[in-house]
């Protein structure tokens, strides 16, 4: 299995993407936002989403499999699958079916079954 | 041995039956420290087993009343009204403990067992939405739900405590304050709420008296461990948190102990030590990130704390029923700081952003016993403090970063030394950086986002 970095160096390299954070649970987000929110920008997107999901959970609505979102500029997808997380931006143009498609499968290709 | 650790062997006995043991290293857990709550805990886990339902209650009473939001001995005192044909108040002690959102899942299903309801029929009610609300760190609408959940339901202590938590989160001190008052008349043990008065106080430059009031609190609470967390949430305060006690379990039990765990464990077990999860509260915060250092504050007689600039509230104990009193008349009040002679209006300064004094003096207070602990066990940990001491912050910083890196099983002890650092303006974005890694390692997002956030405001302050 692929650590971190390498998948994120992977996951850079879809189409579109301008700036990912991954991270198995229970580990430190890796990344960068493409210069978004300095060092500090992978971690604050990444534990805002888990927020989210936290609370999500504890009302017992289930866990979250995806999130989207889009601002004037950016559009951002939060994924995960199996131990692995992960949020990818990039711009209006972004197509987020297909890098939910791409990710998807690098996400699942790279979990451990069990893990 | 910290307390919380010798409460953990305590449950890891009962869990593994050896009801001696858990006997044994509770009733010695409860010699030092009367009330500590999870030692009680576990006697009253003990005493129902033993279909003791009147020692079992009597201890849970004094869990609920040093920890209302409690939900584990709710669900006890739950199970143990059921079994004595008290349907109702079976039923409303369930309803308390699912409302507190039991992190154990075997809490959960006692509770909702008692209920007779599957967890998907539950109603959400605003005493769950109060508590979700502040977990995830929103306590403007946990206010908003804990105030509905109030005028439904204002017997509930634990509903009231919530929304003084949320005032006190606000940085509404007065509005807190009063419903602390209201939280002590019900729950005179109730250490969260001694906490945040003992915050208030100090706030309100009655330093003394807060810091009084905090050091009472060891007595029921040995390692501060709710005063580390609610505390831990302010970058700065006056108070000075005492060090860890620790105590000496005979050598016989941890030796049963060892023995026990040897039978039961995996081949391949992970040797690591057994951390304080079961002997903690609902909220899953586990220990205290004090240190090693062993003190006795507070273990000196009551009478010398008395004897202290601090007044004695002596209306207060009238609200205490006959039972409590039985149970409780060993245990030193918490509420025993004098009414407040100024105005509820005076003026307030919010959890955030406050004075300019403690959290280096707290520094300063454990530096003596840590170089006292440097000859016996110089760990990473005092080395990261010693660089801190000697104002090295960029070696500081890496080691630790190496810390966090190494994802030390005592979480407690990271987050301690990590919001020591952060009252170091030197190392104050890094250490709210890896404040957020660690807290995102060990799954507290919401606390991550808190932190990251923080360091982002550093920044962008050093940064202008």
């Amino acid at each position: 299995m692929n650590s971190a970095s390498d998948l994120h160096a992977e996951i850079q390299r879809l189409p579109g993407i301008t700036g990912a954070a991954v991270w198995r649970i229970g580990e430190i987000p890796t990344g960068d936002l493409g210069g978004r929110g300095g060092s500090i920008g992978p971690g604050l997107l990444s534990a805002s989403i888990g927020t989210m999901e936290q609370a999500v959970e504890t009302m017992g609505l289930g866990q979250i499999a995806e999130i989207w979102f889009v601002t004037e500029d950016t559009q951002c997808l939060a994924m995960r699958a199996g131990q692995w997380q992960a949020v990818v931006i990039g711009g209006l143009a972004l197509d987020v079916d297909s890098v939910r498609d791409g990710l998807t499968s690098l996400l699942a290709a790279n979990d451990e079954p069990g893990a | 041995m910290r307390p919380s650790e010798a409460a953990a062997l305590a449950r890891q006995a009962l869990a593994d039956g050896d009801a001696t043991l858990a006997g044994s290293i509770t009733e010695r857990l409860l010699g030092e420290f009367a009330g500590y709550p999870p030692a009680r805990l576990v006697r009253a886990l003990l005493a129902e087993q033993g279909n003791d339902s009147d020692a079992a209650l009597d201890d849970l009473r004094a869990v609920t009343s040093a920890e209302p939001t409690n939900s584990e001995a709710r669900a006890a005192q739950a199970r143990l009204f059921q079994r004595r044909g008290d349907v109702d108040r079976a039923r409303m002690a369930a309803r308390q403990s699912v409302e507190l959102i039991p992190g154990d899942p075997n809490v959960l299903e006692s509770a909702l067992e008692i209920l007779n309801v599957e967890p998907d029929s539950l109603e959400t009610s605003a005493a769950v939405l109060a508590r979700v609300h502040l977990n995830c760190g929103w306590p403007d609408l946990a206010e908003r739900h804990a105030r509905v959940a109030v005028s439904e339901s204002p017997e509930r202590v634990d509903v009231r405590l919530t929304l003084a938590e949320a005032l006190w989160r606000l940085g509404r001190l007065s509005a807190c304050e009063a419903e602390c008052r209201v939280v002590a008349d019900q729950a005179e043990e109730c250490v969260r709420a001694a906490v945040m008065r003992a915050h208030i106080l100090s706030e309100r430059g009655r330093t003394a008296e807060g810091q009084e009031l905090l050091d009472r609190i060891g007595r029921i609470d040995p390692e501060f461990r709710e005063a580390r967390e609610l505390l831990g949430t302010l970058e700065v305060h006056r108070l000075v948190l005492p060090g860890v006690v620790e105590i000496d379990l005979p050598p016989e039990l941890i030796r049963q102990s060892n023995d026990a765990g040897e039978a039961v464990a995996e081949p391949d077990a992970d040797p690591a030590p057994v951390e304080a999860q079961t002997a903690d509260g609902p909220d899953g915060q586990d220990g205290t990130p004090g240190e090693s250092a062993v003190q006795d504050r507070h273990s000196q007689p009551v009478e010398d704390l008395q004897g202290s600039e601090v007044q004695v509230d002596a209306v207060g104990s009238d609200s205490v029923t006959g039972e409590a009193t039985a149970a409780l008349s060993e245990q030193l009040r918490l509420d025993v700081v004098a009414e407040e002679p100024e105005s509820l209006d005076a003026e307030e300064t919010p959890p955030d952003g406050v004075s300019p004094v403690s959290s280096d003096s707290a520094a300063e207070a454990a530096a003596p016993t840590d170089e006292a602990d440097v000859g016996a066990d110089f760990s990473t940990f005092d080395w990261a403090r010693h660089l801190i001491e000697q104002s090295e912050w960029t070696e500081a910083a890496r080691v630790l970063a190496d810390i966090v890196r190494a994802n030390d099983p005592d979480i407690a002890r990271v987050d301690g030394l990590l919001l020591e650092a952060v009252a170091h303006r030197e190392l104050r974005e890094s250490a709210w950086k890896l404040l957020g890694n660690h807290y995102m390692q060990t799954g507290r997002p919401q606390a991550a986002a808190d932190a990251y956030l923080r360091a982002a405001n550093v920044a962008g302050g050093s940064t202008e």
